[in-house]
């Protein structure tokens, strides 16, 4: 049998493909040609089983027993030391994280708490001053930020310098209070008895609590005088603990 | 058994299972054994041993089919192979790849190998005799099932390159079978 032309590639490329991938041959391309049916034979019986030897494969069992045995975490999901390590640091900084977390939250109340009034201000008596029913008529915007601070302050702290739970108009019986306010009172005539004055905010809290800065003394004397802490006379405005700068622009 | 299958039992190998493992390695084993049986004759057993063991070693961080896990193991056979070619290379052998000429060695003559009853021991041997980018290339197409371009990753080659050796392998063989071989 002579040898194919070289310009001709034998066996053609589909062909050799077939044989390599081990894919049947048409017939009539083996029928044509016998050297591509003996080459078929050859492909097929070097594809056949050799036996290897029994010890080798029960070797290798072994090993791999030894192998995912020795570390059975790591061999259930793949799971290295570091990954385990990776998980501690993980677990300590979701915590880290959490109390990071709740101190902000802490701090953000605090924060709120201070700028609506109802933390303790200097000169505060400690008990909580009455809050007027009217305050349900004032504007959406500070009443809603009020009452932030109040059920943060109401579960973090109890009386006496916890403001009030909110109440709402139809669960309120007798004169609302204003919280702070006997207080500040108390702080101011103090304050008038040795020749001073209380810081600004605060004076314009018992300003617009009172109606004017002209009946602050006489307010805060009566307020001062009730065992109760009530107002002494309902206000024409509501005397919600406003914001300062609130009160002010009204 | 068909790639899917065979990837599904990586797979449970992988996380532990003892029975997955024992379905791959008598699957592959086989195949090993005939690939390394071209590579370096006689020593296959103790080379594909040493084979295994490191695919123990390395299968949790193994990811891929049945066929990339072929491919990856006859990675490791072959260098395991050429290891142990490098190691006993200070002593003379006549059967290793480093001896191989580039033409085949032709010690039947020209009268043809008889393919009655070819036994797969005789079938490796031939293609054995094939010079080695040939015979490595063929063996891997035919004995481990790879397609080309994972064949050529195995062999570190371009899929063109490996196609060729093999088609130039394939006429070589049967140039050898039919006794019409040049000398």
């Amino acid at each position: 049998m002579k040898d194919s032309p070289e310009d001709e590639p034998w066996p053609a490329p589909d062909l050799a493909e077939r044989l390599l991938d081990g894919k049947e041959i048409a017939q009539e391309s083996a029928g044509s040609d016998p050297r591509i049916a003996d080459l078929a034979r050859l492909l097929t019986a070097a594809d056949g089983t050799l036996a290897g030897r029994a010890d080798d494969e029960r070797a290798a069992l072994q090993a791999f027993a030894r192998e995912f045995t020795q570390a059975p975490a790591q061999a259930r999901g793949g799971v290295s030391g570091r990954s385990v390590r990776r998980s501690v640091r993980g677990s300590r900084g979701a915590k880290a994280m959490i109390g990071g977390a709740a101190a902000l939250f802490a701090l953000g109340g605090v924060a709120i708490a201070a700028q609506t009034g109802a933390l303790p201000r200097p000169f505060h008596s400690g008990t909580s001053a009455p809050v007027t029913g009217k305050a349900t008529t004032a504007p959406a915007t500070p009443s809603n930020r009020q009452s932030i601070p109040k059920a943060t302050g109401a579960t973090r702290r109890p009386a006496p310098f916890s403001p009030p739970p909110v109440t709402h108009p139809q669960h309120t019986t007798g004169a609302p209070e204003v919280p702070g306010l006997k207080g500040l009172c108390e702080s101011h005539l103090k304050a008038a008895q040795r020749g001073r004055s209380l810081d600004s905010p605060s004076l314009s809290r018992l300003e617009e609590a009172a109606g004017s800065a002209a009946g602050v003394d006489a307010y805060c004397s009566a307020l001062t005088s009730q065992p109760g802490g009530h107002t002494p006379s309902p206000a024409s405005h509501p005397t919600h603990p406003t914001h300062p700068a609130t009160a002010r622009r009204k | 058994m068909d790639d899917g299958e065979l990837g599904d039992a990586v797979d449970r190998a992988r996380s532990g299972d003892r029975t997955a493992f024992g379905i791959v390695y008598r699957e592959v084993h086989p195949m090993l054994l005939g690939y390394l049986r071209g590579l370096i004759g006689d020593e296959a057993d103790d080379i594909a041993s040493e084979t295994w063991h490191d695919v123990v070693r390395d299968l949790r961080g193994f990811r891929g089919d049945g066929q990339a896990f072929r491919g990856w193991a006859a990675t490791i056979a072959r260098h395991r192979a050429l290891d142990h070619l490098r190691r006993i290379s200070v002593r003379p052998r006549t059967t290793s790849l480093d001896d191989r000429t580039d033409e085949p060695a032709t010690s039947q003559g020209s009268e043809g190998v008889a393919l009655e009853n070819l036994s797969t021991e005789r079938a490796l041997s031939l293609i054995a005799e094939l010079p080695q980018d040939q015979a490595e290339a063929v063996l891997l197409r035919v004995v481990l099932g790879l397609n080309g371009p994972m064949a050529a990753d195995v062999l570190g080659k371009r899929p063109g390159a490996v196609r060729t050796a093999c088609h130039r392998g394939l006429k070589r063989l049967s140039e050898r079978l039919s006794g019409s071989e040049e000398k």
